[in-house]
């Protein structure tokens, strides 16, 4: 598995940077889900998705209960880009309020 | 977004829904004389296309009440319902409905009003008269333009490959979506596992969609969901109560809407141009690529010997320059057809109003006329076609008594003349009646007598102002409009009108139109150091006059004696202020113009010759000038006035009169 | 384009599958019986898979349940190829976590529509 063996160590404020596969499906969120849930202790947490090709609504879903958490947490979450397939998705499935995804770099 | 992409071709669906409308118009008239049946799946296509289209550019409105239209329309394709007058008569209202629901949308109000309401439920009542209960509830459950869907997968939805995300991206194609998600039920991060679904889904889809269709995204995952799918009304059932007077007043601000929307929405207004026609632009401005290259090579090493091909290479730049110049005319031509549509309804109106029986002859419907001024014949038009119903055509027991056909006919034609385009409306009524009119004319003081007046000049009286009044025209004819207002809008777009008649036999109504109001075929006139350009049409004849030809009559006026008749001088030199103009009769030129119905003699010095001038306007540029309609460019870079004859003809009588 | 798998006995069907599958861009594997299809689909990962319910060996919906155990293959699009009559068959691949099913008899038009709709 991906996670790391200070994966029980607090992010303590630094910045966690999490870059979202290309494909962001169901057989990636194994791997994403535990990354997110370290990043969601606190702090300001940055999702980079701006490679993003494939997504589901498992992966939005999980992205939205990072979101949530993070914040409960007093953390807050960034975006350092999103891909044109992530804004289609959040449009499609009602999350683009919740998910505050940033604006699509024209590529 | 999607919005701001559907917007751009809402001007391209009103367009072509227009013309819909115009069809399905044209085909319930032909079906209500006994057409072939097959007008009823033309009729159907036509509220079909309006009817998803208007779904798929956001008019809900529009598309819910044409689909009650086409409900009634499949009954009757399908022979579930006899076609008879009263359907037909609700259908012709709902065409015009519509047309005023499309006024609205293009006006950017709300499509729906109360008279569109009520003739919604009227279609509906006309289907639930015969349909049975079961098949209503069928309908009302299985057709909406706007369904509520309530979608929550179970948690194991995911993992069986039916992700939602799939299912939301076809629901989209359905039509337009509103999601909302509901999360109240998703886990905590820590407690989630990503593979089940937690989220729920509140979908409002607007879109022409039947609930089967929109079930069958939902096939492969029923039994892994709950899933509702309700119909979304949008708008109440109306008043039975109040239907019929309301939907009255709906036809007429549907036809009021129809009648002002051309001049109201004019400036942003496209053209649809065939693909035939830009072809062949697109061949002339190779051509003319060509032959500039052609030319080129002479610039870099011409030698005399050359001359003769340099002289070819010019030919042929004038040609496709010309024709290049009428095929981009062309472009703002269209078939006067789309005016003649509304006449077929007007006529069956009219008739049946007052108790005439007429038949519409129509012919040319394919002659094209500029765009603008096609815009604008359309009242005058009505305005005769009004009025030959009206006072041409006489009743039925009164023709049988002349013995003629109980049917009167209204011919109405077009057809190119010269560069003209002539549109006649001719009936085979009573004629004028000389004895009607003159006492009329004596009565509104515009004569003393008629005595010794020919009967030209008496047809003529009618387009006097003043002629006609409220006082004498009928509900219907009109509407306190005369002939007179006629004949001044058709020579604002440079035309003409004229009125033959024979007792008993009928009248001809000769309109007279420019092929185009952006270039004008005229003779360049000098005078002094000046040129004006007198329009073509107007021109009667250029005589050279003997000094004994002109009279002087008190007030100052001059007059000459033209064919038996004595017109009045105008001298352009004087009404225009011209330095170095020739003074004397004999020295200068007299041409005899036409126009607002008189004929009058422009003196001038002499001609310089024909020419097409381009037409720029004098107000747009500078401002309005009395006596002149625009200026055009000459082909040495000076400005020449183009004369306006009625505007020239109206000034003159009002200095007399002063 | 897609990695596909298609599984059936009959080489008619398989054959009409793929090539239909292979005219539209995508890349097609086959097996002959569900217990090939799972050995194949372990060596790789396949975007979708499309199965015949009754095979020798190992039949459709046995297959499918194998399938789903792999944890690559939670969420991978898994169509049954089945006729109408057996509305049982398809619920049943269903419970075994196929995604949805296609009637058979269908045309090289109809699957490609439904191979479209599960890859999106």
């Amino acid at each position: 598995m991906g996670s790391k063996a200070s994966s029980k160590s607090k992010p303590t404020g630094a910045a966690a940077g999490i870059v979202l596969p290309a494909d962001c499906r169901l057989g990636a969120l194994d791997t994403l889900a535990p990354q997110l849930r370290e990043a969601a202790g606190g702090g300001a947490a940055t999702l980079d998705g701006a490679a993003v090709e494939k997504v589901d609504g498992a992966a939005m879903q999980l992205l939205v209960a990072f979101r949530r958490a993070a914040v409960t947490a007093g953390g807050s979450v960034s975006w350092a880009g999103a891909s044109e397939v992530l804004h289609e998705a959040a449009s499609l499935l009602g999350l683009g309020a919740e998910l505050d995804l940033p604006a699509v770099r024209s590529a | 977004m999607a919005n701001v992409s559907m917007a751009q071709f809402h001007q391209v669906f009103f367009e072509e829904s227009l013309e819909g409308l115009d069809n399905m118009e044209t085909a319930l008239l032909a079906l209500d004389e006994g057409g072939d049946k097959e007008l009823v799946h033309t009729i159907f296509r036509a509220a079909h296309s309006i009817k998803g289209g208007a779904a798929t550019f956001g008019f809900p409105e529009m598309s819910a009440f044409t689909h009650e239209a086409e409900s009634l329309l499949d009954e009757l394709r399908d022979g579930r319902r006899p076609i008879d007058k009263p359907i037909i008569e609700l259908l012709l209202r709902s065409v015009d409905c519509l047309r005023g629901m499309f006024a609205r949308a293009q006006a950017g109000q709300p499509l729906n009003d109360e008279a569109a309401e009520a003739l919604r439920g009227e279609l509906a009542a006309a289907m639930g008269r015969e349909a049975a209960t079961e098949v209503k509830a069928r309908r009302s459950g299985d057709h909406a333009d706007a369904w509520v869907i309530r979608f929550r997968p179970h948690p194991g939805m995911a993992a069986s490959g039916n992700d939602p995300l799939r299912l939301m991206r076809e629901l989209k194609a359905l039509g337009e979506m509103k999601v909302t998600a509901e999360l109240d039920k998703l886990p905590a991060l820590d407690k989630l596992e990503p593979g089940e679904c937690h989220i729920g889904w509140t979908i409002e889809l607007r879109g022409q969609t039947k609930r089967d269709a929109i079930k069958s995204v939902f096939d492969w995952v029923e039994d892994e969901c709950d899933l509702s799918i309700e119909p979304l009304h949008v708008v109440a059932p109306p008043a039975a109560a109040e239907a019929p007077k309301a939907a009255v007043a709906d036809v007429a601000t549907a036809r009021a809407a129809r009648e002002g929307a051309p001049a109201a929405s004019a400036e942003s207004s496209s053209v649809r141009v065939s693909i035939d026609k830009i072809d062949s632009m697109i061949d002339l401005v190779g051509e003319l690529v060509i032959t500039q290259s052609m030319l080129d090579q002479f610039r870099e090493n011409f030698d005399i010997a050359k001359l003769a091909m340099l002289q070819e290479g010019l030919t042929q730049l004038a040609r496709h320059t010309r024709e290049l110049q009428e095929s981009v005319m062309g472009i703002r031509m269209l078939p006067i057809g789309s005016v003649f549509n509304r006449f077929p309804r007007l006529v069956r109106d009219l008739s049946s109003k007052l108790g005439k029986n007429v038949r519409l002859d129509m012919h040319g419907e394919h002659t094209e006329l500029d765009k603008t001024v096609l815009e604008k014949i359309g009242d005058p038009l009505v305005h005769l076609v009004r009025n030959a119903i009206d006072h041409g055509l006489e009743m039925p027991d009164k023709r049988r008594a002349a013995g003629k056909v109980e049917q009167g006919t209204l011919r109405l034609e077009a057809f190119h003349r010269g560069g003209s385009i002539v549109v006649e409306v001719a009936d085979d009524g009573a004629g004028l009646n000389r004895e009607a009119i003159v006492a009329k004319a004596v009565q509104r003081g515009l004569i003393s007598s008629g005595e010794g007046m020919s009967d030209e000049a008496v047809a003529e009286l009618i387009f006097q102002p003043g002629f006609s009044t409220a006082a004498v025209t009928t509900d219907l004819s009109g509407r306190g409009v005369g002939m007179d207002v006629v004949r001044r809008n058709v020579a604002d777009l440079g035309g003409s009108v004229t009125i033959r008649s024979t007792p008993g036999k009928g009248s001809v109504f000769t309109i007279v139109l420019p092929l185009t109001l952006a270039i004008i075929d005229g003779l360049s006139a000098a005078v002094g150091e000046e040129s004006y350009i007198v329009p073509l049409v107007s021109i009667v004849e250029s005589v050279q006059l003997k000094p004994d030809a002109i009279r002087s009559v008190a007030g100052g006026g001059e007059l000459f004696r033209f064919r038996g008749e004595y017109l009045p001088v105008i001298r352009l030199h004087e009404v225009f202020g011209c330095a170095g103009a020739v003074k004397k009769i004999e020295d200068g030129l007299m041409i005899v113009v036409e126009g607002d119905g008189s004929r009058v003699g422009l003196f001038v010095d002499g001609l310089n010759g024909q020419q097409q001038a381009v037409v720029k306007s004098l107000e747009a540029n500078y401002r309005r000038v009395q006596g002149v309609s625009g200026a055009t460019i000459l082909a040495d870079g000076s400005v020449a006035l183009i004369v306006d004859i009625a505007g020239l003809v109206r000034l003159q009588s009002r200095r007399k009169a002063a | 384009m897609a990695k596909i798998l298609a599984v059936d006995d009959s080489a008619s069907m398989r054959g009409m599958v793929a090539f239909t599958l292979r005219g539209a861009g995508h890349e097609v594997s086959e097996a002959e019986n569900g217990q090939l299809a799972l050995d194949q689909a372990k060596g790789g990962k396949y975007d979708l898979v499309l199965a015949d319910v009754n095979m020798p060996v190992m039949d459709g919906i046995s297959m499918v349940r194998e399938l789903r155990t792999l944890p690559e293959y939670k969420g991978v699009p898994i169509l049954m190829l089945t006729t109408e009559s057996h509305t049982d068959k398809k619920m049943e691949g269903k419970a075994a976590g196929a995604t949805g099913w296609l009637v058979k008899p269908f045309d090289p038009e109809q699957l490609l529509a439904t191979v479209n709709r599960v890859l999106g």
